[in-house]
Formats: structure tokens, sequence, C-alpha cells
């Protein structure tokens, strides 16, 4: 019984995104993990995160984004508008014009913007796992940068799948207070 | 006659670049693509120096030249490293040194956020190809904090 309730709700579950699919938009739903660390190096800690990145016909994206700490949990919603000629975009918060971004080739793009006074950088990148993972360094970052991307064992992920990485901080008054970067996996 | 010059020519650069000035330094020269708000298109040559300040092996200096059709820049940062991740930007002017900024870094990708009385930009690089090449963007400010230009480059390390 409980396996014929479980394979009901896999296959409405699976009918509700393909419908999402045909309505005219179309997204991808990622899920991982990252890291944050504040300047002082003893605010430091991980975190899970989901993000649901939509098309819209408009040509707009929306990132809905679920962080979840052993602090915090905290969800939030950006809109990236239309690019102009520049190639620049705004980005917006609860229907507010909060900040602008760009992209800059193979889907590297930054994000540039403040809420509630705290300002936010945020690099984030959607591209295909090359199947191997990175050496973990722990050396001085100038000076580790020639070892840093050596290509290491095979991670055990799957390559070609689509990944998004994000790298970014948040800052109040010029005021640095953390950094993050985050991994993060195609779901669906 | 055109092959020699050029062999003249790199020979004095290499010899250049192995002299004592550049001892213990990384130096990176390269080009990019800026766009205006307008959609206007620029291109630009860049070099980096980056090198250690002192026997202190938290202070490094990023002596940085820009060059387009318009505008040259020197600009000459000195970043001092709080730890492993985080550093602080100062540069030098008629009174010593003043904060323009902060960065940090995740293994080889690094971001600046720099604001200056007559620039301000916010610039994220990456090393690759172990450290012999750079890879980096950012966008320009003015002096409301609205965005003028993006910027594109790719630097090749010579030494």
């Amino acid at each position: 019984m409980k396996l014929f309730i479980s394979a009901l709700f896999l296959l409405s579950s699976v009918t509700a995104l393909s419908d999402s699919h045909m309505s005219g938009y179309a997204f991808e739903y990622f899920h991982g993990k990252g890291h944050y660390e504040a300047p002082n190096g003893k605010h430091k800690g991980k975190f899970l995160v989901s993000l649901m990145i939509r098309k819209h016909e408009s040509g707009e994206y929306s990132l809905r984004y679920s962080l979840h700490s052993k602090h915090h949990d905290m969800k939030y919603r950006l809109v990236l508008g239309k690019p102009a000629a520049s190639g620049i975009f705004s980005v917006s918060h609860r229907g507010e014009d909060v900040g602008y971004g760009y992209c800059v080739g193979k889907g590297v793009c930054h994000l540039n913007y403040s809420v509630d006074g705290i300002d936010v950088e945020d690099t984030f990148s959607l591209n295909k796992h090359h199947g191997r993972g990175y050496k973990h360094d722990r050396k001085h970052p100038v000076d580790a940068d020639a070892e840093a991307d050596e290509p290491q064992a095979h991670s055990g992920k799957k390559k070609g799948k689509r990944m998004f990485f994000s790298m970014g901080s948040k800052s109040r008054d010029g005021a640095p207070l953390k950094s993050w970067v985050m991994h993060l996996h195609k779901v669906y | 006659m055109r092959f020699f010059m050029g062999m003249v020519m790199s020979v004095a650069c290499a010899l250049a670049l192995s002299s004592s000035s550049f001892a213990g330094s990384k130096f990176y020269f390269g080009n990019g693509k800026s766009i205006d708000t307008e959609g206007k298109h620029s291109n630009f040559l860049i070099s980096l120096t980056i090198k250690k300040v002192g026997m202190n092996k938290k202070l490094y200096s990023y002596d940085i030249q820009y060059t387009d059709r318009n505008v040259h820049l020197d600009l000459y940062q000195v970043r001092s490293y709080v730890n492993e991740r985080f550093f602080d930007i100062k540069m030098s002017d008629a009174d010593g040194y003043m904060d323009v900024g902060h960065g940090y870094c995740w293994r080889h990708k690094c971001h600046v956020n720099v604001v200056m009385p007559h620039i301000s930009f916010e610039h994220t690089y990456m090393f690759k190809h172990h450290g012999k090449v750079l890879r980096g963007f950012g966008s320009k400010l003015d002096a409301d904090g609205n965005v003028t230009s993006i910027w594109n480059e790719t630097l090749k390390r010579l030494n």
C-alpha cells in the first residue's frame, strides 16, 4: 500500500513538473552545499542550499534560493531582468529594483545588489561538470595559484551533469561581513 | 630582418623580466574588452605585477597598468591579508596609504571591491593553467554607484 502511495506521489510530482514545462516556462532545480566565513575567521560554517532557476516568457529569469544552516533558515527570490544592449540587466527583489548584473561567456555571471542595507556581490556559473575534483590546498591564496586547479582523482560526480557554482560576499557600509562559496548539482 | 628584430626584442624582454627588479614577482600582460551602458565596445591593454612587499608574508603589491584609446591608469595597490582568505586593499596617495577596499579568495578565484574618489570597480578574477593565465571580469561604477561599463580580460604570465 505504502509502495503504491509512493508511486502515485512520484507520478503526480513528475506530472506536475512536466505540466510546468508545458505551461510556457521552463525551470531547473539544483541542490547542494556551501561554506561561509567571516573575515575574523571565527564566524564560519556550512549550509545546505537549493535553487530553482526559472525562465519566464518575458525573457526574465528568477532565482529562488532556500538556505538552511545550523542557525539560519532563509528563503529569497531574485528576478533578473532582460539584458540591455550592453548585456547589463536589472536585479529585483520583492518587486523593487535593487541592483544590476551581467554575464561574460560560458555561463558566468555576476550580480551586485543591495537589500535591507546589506550589499551583496555574487559570481555564479552554470557549467557542466568535468568529472574531476580539485586539490584542497590551504596555502596562501596568491602562492597557491599555481597548484590550485590541478586535477585530482575523479570526484565521483557524474561527468556532463549541470552544475551551479556561486562565490560571493556581503558587506555593510563597505565593511565585509562574510563570504561564501557553494556547489550545487542539478536534480531536475 | 623582421625575424631578427623579433628575436632581439624577445631576448631583451626575457632579460628585462629576469633582471633583479622582477625577482620574486609575477608579471602578467594581456588585453580585454569593455562595453559601456550604451553598448559601445572598446579594447584595452593591461599589465599586472604581483610582488611580495618586504619580508612580510601578509603584504603583496599589485601594480596594475591599464591603457585604452583615451585613458591610461596606474593603480598601485598594497593588499594586506587578514587571514588566508580575506585581504584589505590600500592605495598610495600624497598622504601615504588610504584604505580603498577589500577582497577575498576561495582557492584560485578572487573578488575585490574598490572604491576611490575617481574610480570605483568590482573585479572577479581566477588563475588558470597552473597560474599561467589570469582571466577576469568586472564592472565600473560612477560616484552614485551606478554601473557605467563592464569588461573582461585575459592575461598571460610572462615570467
